[in-house]
């Protein structure tokens, strides 16, 4: 579907995707398409400006793609267990993830003071493929709650108190996952009802620009570039790990790409200064912290 | 048909009513553990830094060789072989029990990540036991 503005008005300035005021409508797909290949490659925001904006004619937002394994049942108190990998794609450029999370519940809503709070009511097993949109997030780095880029330490970041989401999952082969800023559709084998709010910890994650992705994708012959991370060290200057970026060629080969990642620490008030497994290019961080401050304004 | 409904619906309500009791008390438990430190320091740095923490055991060897080697005062070991968890330097974790040879220790660590969603409020796994200490690092200026 073309989407159509009213001659005179035109449509907003992008670098990356036409638009001619006195066409009135787009005049090239838009350039990260076969993301979504469910939908038109002329449409803007999918058809949805209010729900999402495209400032730049890029891929709107967080867009998530992964499988999914878990369990989990409790009422208040309880247990869960879940895994996830996948890909997310964002304004500056793609991660590849592992994520996992086993934890005991305990309903923290009951404590004062508590600004964690979990919570899980019902159960739901299942395996399943996943897509996930996350409106409320201009890059992945703010999507799992890392919303603060500082440069104050190298690359650490400040946690600045995003609480985890809840999410309201209820899954019968085809489900539905609501968030209060994103939504998703699950398709496997899962049944059950769950209403929770507990973060998923990030394992590990990779994030790299297009152009640094480009760079690991020429450089092997797999249809699915694996990333891996190698030779990490400890830089007790700036108290951070650094690493270099491989990947795997048909005969099993390790490549390495010469691309290096630091680790995105977090750090709080206490002088806690931890990593996560969380790893992003320095040219990365500098065009995640450009567009997310952009979006701010 | 009905009777594998019944007895699923049974399982479930047995489940939901289980898992709460079981988890009062494995917090109830696990505060009655004794407390650790978990920090180390690299050489030439008096900045206590995050101690790595494997999931499970299988990449024990690569880990306990790396240790060996910060201890030692090799600072350009490097790591291939397991990813790079770490533990809060000033917040304690719970020791569980240690491997037959004491070089790990298993510990919890109830640390809050500050809110966000990267760790919810569980950690456990297997830590290198020398760097388990009884007091928190100095404080740094």
């Amino acid at each position: 579907m073309l989407l159509f503005l009213p001659g005179g008005l035109g449509c907003p300035y992008h670098k990356l995707h036409a638009c001619p005021h006195r066409v009135g409508r787009w005049i090239n797909v838009d350039p990260k398409y076969f993301y979504g290949p469910n939908f038109s490659p002329y449409i803007n925001t999918f058809d949805n400006p209010i729900r999402s904006n495209d400032k730049d004619g890029k891929w709107p937002e967080v867009t998530y793609l992964y499988f999914e394994g878990g369990i989990g049942a409790g009422f208040g108190y309880g247990v869960y267990a879940i895994e996830q990998t996948g890909l997310a794609y964002d304004k500056v450029g793609k991660t590849h993830f592992t994520m996992s999370n086993f934890i005991y519940v305990k309903n923290q809503n009951l404590q004062e003071g508590s600004n964690n709070p979990q919570y899980l009511t019902g159960g739901d097993v299942g395996l399943s493929a996943a897509a996930k949109q996350d409106y409320g997030s201009y890059t992945f780095l703010q999507s799992i709650g890392m919303p603060s880029i500082e440069w104050g330490s190298g690359l650490s970041i400040e946690a600045n108190g995003k609480i985890s989401e809840p999410s309201l999952k209820a899954a019968f082969g085809v489900g539905f996952v609501i968030g209060n800023h994103s939504f998703g559709v699950t398709a496997g084998i899962s049944a059950g009802f769950k209403i929770s709010n507990i973060g998923t910890e990030v394992k590990e994650s990779i994030s790299l620009t297009d152009r640094e992705a480009g760079v690991v994708n020429d450089a092997t012959d797999l249809w699915r570039e694996p990333w891996i991370v190698t030779d990490k060290h400890y830089d007790e200057k700036t108290g951070l790990w650094s690493a270099t970026v491989s990947t795997r060629n048909k005969h099993d080969k390790l490549i390495p790409t010469g691309i290096v990642i630091q680790s995105a620490n977090v750090v709080d008030e206490k002088g806690n200064n931890i990593p996560l497994g969380i790893w992003v290019s320095p040219q990365y961080l500098q065009e995640a912290r450009a567009v997310e401050n952009k979006g701010k304004q | 048909m009905k009777r594998t409904i019944i007895f699923l619906a049974l399982l479930a309500i047995v489940f939901l009513i289980a898992c709460p009791i079981y988890v009062n008390w494995y917090y109830a438990d696990l505060e009655k553990k004794p407390q650790k430190y978990p920090y180390v320091f690299y050489s030439g740095s008096d900045k206590p830094a995050s101690l790595l923490i494997i999931d499970d055991l299988d990449p024990k060897r690569e880990y306990i060789n790396y240790y060996d080697k910060i201890f030692r005062g090799d600072n350009s070991a490097v790591i291939n072989g397991f990813s790079i968890q770490g533990l809060p330097q000033y917040d304690p974790v719970y020791v569980i029990k240690y491997t037959d040879d004491s070089i790990l220790a298993k510990v919890v660590s109830l640390y809050h990540h500050n809110s966000i969603k990267l760790g919810g409020d569980y950690k456990t796994g297997w830590v290198y036991a020398r760097a388990l200490h009884d007091k928190p690092p100095p404080k740094q200026q």
